[in-house]
């Protein structure tokens, strides 16, 4: 059994039928031709039907050696992803109170020492240079408007 | 005779030593923007209106095109070098370009990118010149069924993108046409999928899907590997770094598709670029002797869409200049400048500005040439940017990936989606489904669904209206026979295995 594919399945069977709930509550048709819930009815009849093919499907795989070897679960690597994404997040959120320069400076200074295991100082060095490059060129050249903090940057 | 003569007049105008720097300039800056994912060409072009007033309207008007078609060359370089499309319509030259330069064959794929952009934009330049009129009476006569089934057409693309599984190829299809119904519905106003939040009112933006799912999910995978991938192999000399005879031998069809399709969809308004190269590419795909090889680094997979996606200009430019509709964002930017210049962009512009019209032609040709000169020997100095270690180009892709999407609406609610979409592309690679289908689907899924509805209405709920026309059918039956090539794949290959299990 493919366990992934049986998980993203079952997980699209479920998001077709809230489709289709959803799709219920608007008007499917009008006089001539369909509404707005028409469309996103159909896509989740499909989704479910497609779904339900793989998972089904997905019941009848058999793993090699070499693929259930590939496949064992690496939890370093989920941390390291899972990090890096909450630490993008973080970067979101700050971008709004301290400003879009500052907070990418902070996650990058998490990404290059903490994620790709760098010295601290090539961090903040590496943080630096590329916050520096985009100032100068998003904000001064181009003239674009980032998020800014109370420092106006 | 009379279009020799015009086009003289047009090179009288295009080679003046102002209207040659400021071509320069266009082209250059466009290759900039294009490069720099989300900082599109429509956003630029009104940045620089302002400054443009001063000029003459022709000299105004050479710089616009120049940043417009250049930046179709710029938007390959960082689909190649990062899987990053600087361009919506260098989203397909991710799938084997960054493939290519996984092989260490970054020189090559920027390289065919650079030499089919000048051939298809040559042949688009040649169209618009000389079928521009009748092409646009053409497209004219295409109503809401025929654009259906340009779309439908357009659709059945999924099944050459879909890799590995078309089931997972249709579902991500299905999901990106469930992102493209988010939103208000044009025909009753009514909110679809908005969770309460207003931003989603206008629907979902597509760069910051596109972003989301290729450049954050490609750094997200990456990150995974941390010691697999620190430096890319880039290969010395300019030699290697250009495309061998064998592989502009390999393009030889991928040149004419690209131009062809290229135009042709360009022509088409509200077709785009974007449509342009997915055609083009699952064109190339289709007649291809070895179909498995794409989405693998074929470098025919480099140079179809890339193609399309300058041939395309060529073809968005006729019913602007002739009939005066936009066919594209950075058409209708056009189309706003050459209006607050006091032209009336229409069937009379050749006639009463014929300066202008055949001023741009001509410069056109020198810009692609200029084009061209940039983008080939700058080749190696792109390829460097592959010797830029991990640690310093995925925060740089990161950084340019929020700060493009935030310039394009000012909202911190784009960045969030941004994420979202990053985490959905990470996700997506990890159980092997592919990102095209999806990408494809989201940007032909509201024109699909909204000419559909028009049709209908049209044709008082009529389905039989997609059949009665004969253009309509003629791409219907195309799309229906595209479909049928895999399933005639599939009974061929089990027929061999049979076969042999029989032997």
């Amino acid at each position: 059994m493919k366990r992934s594919d049986l998980l993203s399945g079952l997980f699209l069977i479920g998001f077709g039928l809230f489709i289709i709930r959803e799709a219920s509550a608007m008007k499917y048709s009008y006089v001539h031709g369909p509404g707005p819930g028409f469309l996103p009815f159909w896509i989740g009849v499909l989704l479910v039907a497609l779904a339900l093919i793989l998972a089904t499907m997905s019941a009848f795989y058999f793993y090699s050696e070499k693929e259930r070897k590939a496949n064992r679960a690496d939890w370093w690597k989920a941390i390291r992803v899972a990090g890096t994404w909450v630490a993008f997040l973080f970067m979101i959120a700050l971008a709004d109170k301290i400003g879009f320069i500052l907070s990418f400076v902070i996650f990058t200074v998490f990404l290059v020492s903490a994620v790709d295991r760098r010295s601290l100082s090539t961090g903040i060095t590496v943080a630096l240079a590329i916050a520096f490059g985009f100032y100068l060129i998003f904000v001064y050249a181009f003239g674009l408007r980032l998020p800014v903090g109370p420092w106006g940057f | 005779m009379e279009t020799l003569q015009n086009i003289l007049l047009g090179f009288a105008v295009a080679l003046t030593p102002v209207n040659l720097f400021w071509c320069f300039v266009g082209v250059f800056l466009g290759t900039i923007v294009g490069i720099l994912p989300g900082l599109g060409t429509p956003a630029t072009i009104a940045i620089l209106l302002p400054l443009s007033f001063q000029m003459n309207p022709a000299t105004g008007l050479i710089m616009m095109a120049g940043i417009y078609y250049g930046s179709k060359y710029g938007g390959s370089t960082t689909s190649i070098l990062m899987n990053l499309p600087g361009e919506t319509a260098s989203v397909v030259t991710c799938l084997d370009g960054y493939q290519m330069a996984r092989q260490g064959r970054a020189g090559p794929a920027l390289g065919i990118a650079a030499i089919s952009s000048f051939v298809a934009g040559t042949v688009g330049i040649l169209g618009l010149m000389l079928v521009a009129p009748p092409l646009a009476r053409f497209a004219l006569r295409f109503g809401p069924p025929e654009y259906f089934s340009l779309m439908a057409l357009g659709l059945t693309m999924v099944i050459f993108l879909a890799g590995k599984s078309m089931i997972k190829g249709l579902l991500a299809a299905l999901i990106g046409l469930w992102l493209a119904s988010i939103g208000t519905d044009t025909f009753t106003a009514e909110p679809r999928f908005i969770f309460g939040r207003l931003e989603l009112l206008d629907g979902v933006d597509f760069i910051v899907a596109t972003i989301g799912i290729f450049a954050i999910g490609e750094v997200l995978v990456n990150l995974e590997e941390k010691t697999k991938i620190d430096l890319f192999k880039v290969p010395k000399g300019l030699r290697n770094l250009l495309p061998t005879l064998q592989d502009l031998k390999d393009c030889r069809f991928a040149f004419l598709n690209g131009s062809v399709v290229g135009f042709l969809i360009g022509v088409m308004p509200g077709a785009g670029a974007t449509i342009a190269s997915f055609l083009s590419y699952g064109l190339e795909k289709a007649v291809s002797k070895n179909p498995d090889k794409f989405g693998t680094g074929a470098i025919e997979g480099v140079a179809a869409p890339e193609g399309a996606n300058n041939s395309e200009t060529g073809g968005a430019l006729v019913p602007l200049l002739t009939l005066g509709i936009p066919g594209s964002n950075s058409t209708a930017m056009l189309l706003a400048a050459l209006t607050l210049w006091g032209m009336k962009p229409g069937p009379l512009l050749i006639q009463e500005h014929p300066e202008i019209f055949w001023g741009l032609v001509a410069s056109m040709y020198v810009g692609n040439i200029m084009l061209l000169i940039l983008n080939l020997p700058m080749v190696p100095l792109f390829a460097k940017i592959l010797r830029v270690p991990n640690y310093f180009l995925y925060p740089v892709i990161l950084g340019i990936s929020v700060v493009g999407v935030y310039a394009v609406n000012s909202s911190m609610f784009d960045i969030w989606m941004l994420a979202l979409f990053g985490i959905l592309g990470y996700v997506m690679r990890k159980l092997d489904f592919p990102a095209a289908p999806l990408v494809l689907a989201l940007v032909l899924g509201i024109r699909a669904e909204e000419t559909f509805r028009q049709s209908l209405i049209m044709s008082q709920g009529d389905l039989s209206v997609f059949l009665t026309r004969p253009l309509s059918v003629i791409m219907l039956l195309t799309a229906a026979v595209l479909l049928a090539i895999p399933i005639f794949r599939w009974t061929q290959a089990w027929r061999k295995q049979t076969a042999s299990e029989e032997n």
